[in-house]
């Protein structure tokens, strides 16, 4: 079996605006193995969630996209839409935000989650039904037999996140990609929300978070995407112990946990992405004399980095 | 002492057709001093974000009192209540719900100045503006075209025109990055330090609470406890 579950090769994606297009997610190299778990980390506005949907394809028609998305062989992104469709939720599941209007508000619950059964399992109604109440239960609703015929606004913040992770799985998909996970949750929730996470054993599963708590328990392999480009690809242990690019520094150090340091400025406007130079270099407290040209994606032993202070 | 409430309570009613009584605040006592970080953590539901619009005035307790500078504010009458509305302010945890979608960002922070009758100065504002570390261009903008973390500045800098000596702080950065999330309180602490206003901050986030705040009060199914 291939060990490399998906694969982003020079993903760049961009977006119409007035001034010319916008570039969102810029020459993006990224794999994923078989059973990973790995979380993509970065501050709002920095393409993550965009890249996310970019690998599925599911961004809306005006984006332009470019590279390569290698799934079991086929190129996502040049796959015809018969084909892409049964790679959705059948094989590649998307997981939205809990937060939001996920949810359709005018379905029952168990109706949505079953719909994936019936459309990509082929099942009849009803036993897709009494397949969505076993999966509904097994991912830790309350009597998920009565409340499968409840309404989206009947659930609370945490169980709707089940049931979104619970269509996720519902078609038995092998690799999910989860949009923020535990954005705005409290506590006790993000808790609740990391335990379900991690008790999907055998998934190859890719977040979107800037919940580094989250992050720390529950990735294996940490991507740190800064301004449209990954910036930083290490193990777990290592992004926390040892990071390397001044970015992912100053992002643990504004951690409440380890200091509450702030990092000054901003990140840079999308429109002053193609001026020379590391896209960083404004605000870092190590910039010399080679900032002025865009570093490249450095490799030291499995560590991945993009920072001239590493180039040896 | 600057604010100090007694035996608070707050009860809601709940439900259509069955009324059923929920107990936000249950004999709440709890004191902020003068240029003082309070903390208030509990799991939501507990009842935190009822506590701040109590003593911002903003809700009316069932029971209880609550002191600002040693007067009850029950017994104020209308003139020195719009004075205490004034001195106590809160943030919101979700700053573009704060502000006014169709008005640019120039005309929701002039709104104080108008409504507290402030003399009006474009300098006083951009001062405000420099303070928080936003730009006169921000000013042309909606809320829509601003960042999460650039609207929690406004949103600060929106009450500090009134200069209040009490600012009730409810999550202001939940919904931020780390990064973001430093900034904001830094820019809070710098400015205690050199107004010597009282913050009562309401997180969920207990490492956070213990970095930022002097005392931290426990919030659980209406009860407060002091940590």
């Amino acid at each position: 079996m291939d060990p490399v579950a998906l694969q982003a090769k020079n993903l760049t994606v961009e977006f119409p605006a007035p001034e010319g297009f916008i570039r969102a997610v810029d020459g993006v190299d990224l794999a994923i193995k078989n059973g990973e778990r790995m979380a993509l980390v970065g501050e709002t506005g920095s393409g993550k969630s965009v890249l996310l949907l970019a690998l599925l394809r599911l961004l809306p028609a005006g984006a332009r996209i470019s590279g390569e998305v290698w799934y079991k062989g086929k190129d996502l992104l040049r796959s015809p839409n018969g084909e892409l469709r049964r790679v959705r939720g059948r094989e590649v599941a998307y997981i939205p935000q809990g937060t939001g209007g996920a949810l359709n508000p005018v379905l029952t619950v168990g109706g949505q989650v079953a719909e994936p059964i019936t459309v990509h399992l082929g099942f009849k109604k009803k036993p897709a039904l009494a397949r969505a109440i076993s999966l509904l239960d097994r991912l830790g609703i309350p009597e998920a037999s009565r409340r499968a015929f409840e309404y989206p606004h009947q659930y609370s913040g945490g169980m709707k996140q089940r049931v979104l992770v619970a269509m996720g799985v519902a078609a038995e998909a092998q690799v999910l990609l989860a949009d923020e996970p535990t954005k705005g949750v409290d506590w006790q929730r993000r808790e609740e929300i990391l335990n379900l996470f991690r008790s999907l054993k055998e998934k190859t599963i890719l977040t979107v978070t800037h919940d580094l708590w989250f992050t720390e328990r529950f990735a294996q392999k940490v991507a740190v995407m800064y301004a449209a480009q990954i910036v930083e690809v290490a193990l777990q242990e290592e992004f926390f112990g040892r990071p390397l690019h001044p970015y992912a520094r100053a992002l643990l150090a504004a951690l409440p946990a380890r200091g509450l340091i702030p990092l000054p400025g901003y990140a840079p406007a999308h429109a002053s992405y193609g001026e020379p130079g590391c896209r960083f270099s404004k605000r870092c407290p190590h910039v010399f004399g080679r900032c002025q040209e865009e570093p490249p994606l450095f490799e030291q032993d499995g560590h991945r980095v993009r920072c001239w202070l590493y180039a040896c | 002492m600057l604010v100090e409430a007694k035996t608070l309570s707050k009860t809601y009613k709940i439900g259509w057709f069955k009324k059923r009584l929920v107990r936000a605040i249950e004999q709440a006592d709890i004191s902020v001093n003068k240029g003082e970080t309070v903390g208030v953590v509990g799991e939501s539901g507990s009842g935190k974000s009822t506590l701040g619009l109590l003593l911002t005035g903003l809700l009316k307790p069932d029971g209880g009192q609550i002191f600002f500078n040693g007067e009850d504010i029950a017994s104020l009458k209308a003139g020195q209540r719009a004075a205490y509305r004034r001195q106590a302010q809160i943030i919101f945890q979700h700053p573009e719900t704060a502000f006014n979608p169709k008005w640019k960002l120039i005309r929701s922070l002039a709104e104080p100045y108008y409504l507290h009758k402030i003399p009006f100065s474009e300098e006083s504002l951009f001062r405000r503006l420099a303070e928080v570390g936003l730009y006169v261009e921000h000013l042309a903008r909606y809320p829509f075209q601003l960042s999460g973390g650039e609207l929690q500045r406004a949103a600060i800098a929106r009450v500090m025109v009134l200069e209040p000596e009490f600012i009730v702080l409810d999550e202001p950065t939940s919904m931020l990055d780390a990064i973001t999330q430093a900034q904001i309180i830094g820019l809070l602490q710098e400015i205690q330090k050199e107004k010597g206003v009282a913050y009562l901050f309401i997180s969920h986030d207990l490492d956070l609470a213990g970095v930022f705040c002097q005392r931290v009060y426990r919030l659980k199914e209406g009860k407060l406890q002091l940590t």
